[in-house]
């Protein structure tokens, strides 16, 4: 009975709580009280009253009478050493102000830096994190076995989601499948041009995204039902709560037609990978049905592809589900479909950081990479001056340690000094990062919370990375420090010192090290960005203005107005040239892949290729160089049906001549190749470039942009006169514009930030180095004073004095160089063959960071070793 | 010369550590209390008192055996100091002075 007694006492919560506040010598007994007391009132009430009532006595116990009686004795005591540490840092610290200035500003660029690059770190991973079920959410892809020329990989069968439902409903939960358009939408006066999605309506339950008002559950039931965001709402009405109205939008199909809004959406969060799919940002919400108004040809056929994403029940895996959805693709749809492709499920969860060949995630990497750098340049400077600054700090330890200091206590001391000085640091970063995250998002072209839109994580991952920092930075130099010999270093003479300047050196060799590794990485990737931005793409990307607000009039009477349209246009004096097609180069460039080949051969003899449509202008206007015949007809000929215009890449494929016949998937139509252009790069430079063939848009019968080719010159004054121009033209359409060079810059947005924060790194690098390295000459040069006077007296001259302290600098440097060199070749070669066109790397990229890095350094050297070898030696050996 | 004063409840829960003697600690003390004057206390109020009585030198306190119905753990057993006694007796004696000056048998 007793035992049974004492185990359920083991087992109270209650007790285990007195146990976390009690003084240890009063805990014995309190708890006997305590239980015997729990005893009394079993009998008296029932055990569980008794229990209620032993929490509430316990509970009782923290009192300040309680808690406070444990160590209060001790612990005046320990106040007093702790104030005198910090009595005795403060002076350290204002005698020497110029190593602790070095020191704290070390820290306080390393902590800052990582801050801001952690801060934009985690709102990447952030990404999507907001969509509800994220877990279960995937987005599935094609991967085609064919490796050139396919379509992009979101497109898959329309039919795929539906069937997997129907067949698996214990693994699929639901679809949500969506294309999307660019449509001009009316009230009254106010015409924009705004980012759709015409989808399921199982957006919202399948994604949770919050609505103002509307009913979610009906909004996308009707045809012409269309949702809209917040920010639409404003824009348009300037309130939020208007379901019931009517909104007028510009169709493909039956011109303009008016759709009631039937919900309002909450702002989402700006970036994620459904309503801001390939950065599309989309704005309004359309039903499925609303389609064949826009032209979307799909219908609820295996042909058509289309973007969908799935929900997974919730113990479903992803690896069975999507080989059940390759099973449905090789069962159901018709072979030509499922024969050269599989169905992969791309997690949503991480969709956002690997796309677009992981772009994101490379970006996240080297970010860290550089953050861990600068983090360490930071740690090591602080163990190097302290180091070197402690020399005078020696005969302190060793009074301590007379009087009856133990080991222990100093390494608390000087733990405790780093501690601080991290703390202070970081306070000072947080002032830092408040001033400075406006201009760094800005560069980085993100935008970066205050920070006292700060969540508890934040601050939690804050204080430990500081401390871990201010621990880092403090444990070698309190360990070495407390570990001297009391005799020796009363007599200022150091056991341990050769070790010692071996370790400092070892850590200066390594900030060096790190610099040229961070300058070298830097050019590299600032030189292949560049090569990007600057290489001959193979069109003419100057003075190309896009206006991607065309009314989509898709049939012959659209065609003659874009024709008329063209003509007024070129009346004005600034415009050179004007070209109507479907996409322009890095800027939805192509609506489709199909196989073409020669006409006569089988359909597998022909290769993908990735379908342009546009004008006979269109060459002028993006400067495409013709190799042979010419951009579909000369002007005299007049409009030429059927014809065809290839790149190189696409006629060397097919091996074909101007003149001959083509046949083209898709079409019954006989094509003749006009003519062959150069190759241009349409796409990323991260790809090589693909087969492409022109078709006309005459014959396509689709076309989105207008080309304006300006005229050098006032280009401010140019875009004002396209736009009256275009007002006149076209006045129930908004005037939304870009300039090609604009659009480029867009496509390699991320490379640009990798860029900008590369540069940032060197520059913080090499103020944390230098600040370094002048800390470390000037101590040095301190302690051999004696020795410089000597080698003076002795006849040494103050060149010879120089050279003796910048050899052991240049030595080091030497040797960071030398492994320097390799470490960073494999790393930026890695690097660059991630591109298909790259920069070669180059001699220089290694020797000009080495040299600007080596006379810098000499120069400080000098600079500050010059005064102790211009100075009187009497003046330094008179004291003795 | 500044007298030390007690509180009430002070004076209370040194009275019962001198009456109690070898058998005076926290919860007997309580119980005592609450059994023969019917008053409601606070274990944790008991316990901080008689750590302030001992830090005022009062009382003083060793550690005493355990019982089963305590879960095996020790008593802090408390006994009243000389100085405590004194001041019990002083406290005692001012107040039957202080007694004797109430008029008595006024009520009719």
């Amino acid at each position: 009975m007793n035992n049974h007694n004492h185990d359920k006492i083991q087992t109270f919560r209650s007790l285990r709580l007195l146990k976390w506040f009690c003084p240890p010598h009063l805990y014995e007994e309190i708890e006997g009280d305590l239980i015997q007391k729990f005893y009394r009132e079993a009998g008296a009430f029932g055990d569980n009253k008794a229990k209620r009532r032993l929490l509430w006595n316990v509970i009782r116990f923290f009192r300040p009478g309680i808690v406070l009686r444990s160590k209060f004795s001790v612990e005046l005591n320990q106040v007093d050493m702790y104030k005198s540490y910090f009595e005795i840092m403060m002076r350290n610290l204002l005698k020497q102000k110029f190593y602790s200035a070095i020191a704290i500003l070390g820290l306080t660029v390393g902590i800052t830096f990582a801050l801001l690059i952690g801060v934009f770190i985690w709102g990447e991973m952030q990404v999507n994190a907001n969509l509800k079920d994220v877990d279960r959410l995937y987005l599935m892809e094609t991967n085609y076995k064919a490796t050139e020329g396919n379509q992009p990989p979101f497109f898959v069968p329309a039919l795929l989601g539906q069937q997997a439902i129907e067949q698996y409903p214990t693994v699929f939960e639901k679809y949500y499948r969506f294309r999307d358009r660019n449509i001009t939408v009316s009230k009254g006066d106010k015409h924009f041009r705004i980012q759709s999605m015409i989808g399921d309506s199982t957006f919202f339950e399948m994604f949770g995204f919050p609505v103002l008002h509307g009913n979610v559950e009906m909004a996308l039931n009707k045809p012409t039902s269309i949702v809209i965001t917040e920010k639409i709402a404003q824009q348009y009405f300037n309130k939020t709560d208007v379901v019931g109205e009517t909104l007028t939008l510009s169709t493909e199909v039956n011109g303009l037609k008016d759709f009631v809004i039937t919900a309002v959406m909450a702002e989402v969060q700006k970036k994620n990978s459904v309503t801001d799919f390939m950065n599309s940002d989309a704005q309004i919400f359309l039903p499925q049905d609303s389609r064949g108004d826009f032209n979307l040809g799909f219908q609820d056929e295996w042909n058509t592809g289309i973007i969908t994403y799935i929900k997974i029940a919730p113990n479903a895996s992803s690896v069975a589900a999507a080989a059940i959805l390759n099973r449905i693709l090789t069962k159901e749809a018709p072979k030509a479909i499922s024969e050269n492709k599989t169905i992969e499920l791309n997690s949503l969860k991480n969709y956002y950081l690997v796309t677009n060949h992981g772009v994101v995630q490379k970006l996240i990497i080297s970010l860290t990479i550089i953050l861990f750098f600068i983090l360490t340049l930071a740690i090591t400077n602080f163990v190097n001056i302290s180091i070197a600054s402690s020399f005078s700090r020696l005969k302190e330890v060793g009074v301590r340690k007379v009087i009856g200091g133990i080991k222990r206590q100093v390494v608390i001391q000087f733990l405790s000094e780093s501690l601080l000085f991290a703390v202070f640091s970081g306070s000072l970063s947080l002032f830092l990062y408040e001033i400075l995250h406006g201009y760094f998002g800005e560069v980085l072209g993100v935008s970066l919370p205050d920070i006292l839109k700060m969540n508890f994580s934040f601050w939690v991952s804050m204080l430990t990375g500081t401390l871990m920092v201010g621990l880092l930075a403090g444990v070698y130099p309190s360990l070495y420090l407390s570990a001297t010999e009391t005799i020796e270093s009363l007599k200022g003479k150091f056991h341990s010192v050769k070790g010692t300047i071996r370790f400092s050196r070892g850590l200066v060799a390594f900030q060096f090290l790190i610099a040229v590794f961070v300058f070298i990485m830097s050019l590299v990737m600032s030189d292949q960005i560049s090569y990007f931005m600057e290489a001959d793409l193979g069109y003419d990307k100057s003075h190309v203005l896009i206006v991607s607000s065309v009314p989509r009039m898709w049939n012959e009477e659209g065609m003659n107005k874009m024709t008329a349209a063209k003509r007024e246009f070129l009346t004005s004096s600034k415009i050179k040239s004007v070209s109507l097609s479907w996409g322009s180069p890095n800027f939805n460039f192509d609506p489709f892949s199909a196989t073409i080949n020669l006409a006569g051969q089988p359909l597998e003899k022909g290769i993908l290729t990735n379908m342009a449509s546009a004008d006979e202008d269109y060459a002028k206007v993006y400067g495409l160089k013709i190799l042979e015949g010419k951009f579909f007809f000369d002007e005299s000929e007049g409009f030429q049906a059927n014809r065809l215009v290839l790149n190189e890449s696409a006629q060397k494929a097919l091996a074909v001549e101007v003149g001959d016949k083509l046949r083209m998937q898709f079409s019954d139509k006989e094509f003749t190749v006009a003519g062959i252009v150069k190759d241009f790069n349409f796409e990323s430079m991260h790809e090589r470039i693909k087969p492409v063939a022109f078709t006309h848009n005459r014959d396509f019968q689709a076309f989105r942009f207008f080309s304006f080719k300006l005229h050098p010159g006032n280009i401010a004054q140019s875009v004002q006169e396209v736009e009256k121009n275009w007002k006149n033209i076209f006045p129930n359409d908004p005037f939304v514009y870009t300039f090609t060079d604009e659009r480029l810059t867009m496509a390699y947005q991320t490379e640009l930030q990798l860029k900008r924060a590369s540069a940032i790194a060197s520059v913080l690098v090499l103020i944390i180095v230098l600040t370094g390295v002048l800390g470390l000459v000037s101590l040095g040069v301190a302690k051999r004073n004696k020795e410089i006077g000597i080698r003076k007296v002795l006849g040494a001259s103050a060149y010879n004095i120089l050279i003796l302290i910048s050899r052991e600098y240049a030595v080091l440097m030497a040797v960071a160089f030398l492994m320097g060199i390799p470490i960073s070749y494999l790393f930026v070669s890695h690097w660059l063959s991630g591109f298909a066109y790259h920069t070669d790397l180059n001699g220089w990229m290694f020797a000009v960071p080495i040299l600007i890095l080596f006379c810098i350094t000499i120069t400080m050297v000098c600079l500050q070793s010059l005064r102790t070898a211009m100075a009187e030696p009497v003046k330094s050996l008179k004291y003795e | 010369m500044a007298k030390e004063y007690l509180g009430e409840f002070e004076e209370l829960v040194l009275t019962m550590v001198a009456a109690l003697q070898k058998d005076a600690y926290g919860a007997a003390i309580s119980e005592e209390i609450e059994t023969r004057l019917k008053r409601e206390v606070n274990l944790s109020a008991v316990h901080v008192t008689l750590y302030r009585l001992e830090d005022k030198g009062y009382i003083k306190s060793s550690m005493g055996g355990g019982t089963n119905e305590r879960g095996g753990r020790r008593k802090r057993i408390f006994t009243i100091t000389s100085a405590g006694m004194a001041m019990l007796r002083a406290l005692k004696e001012s107040r039957i002075e202080l007694w004797k000056l109430v008029p008595q048998l006024k009520m009719s």
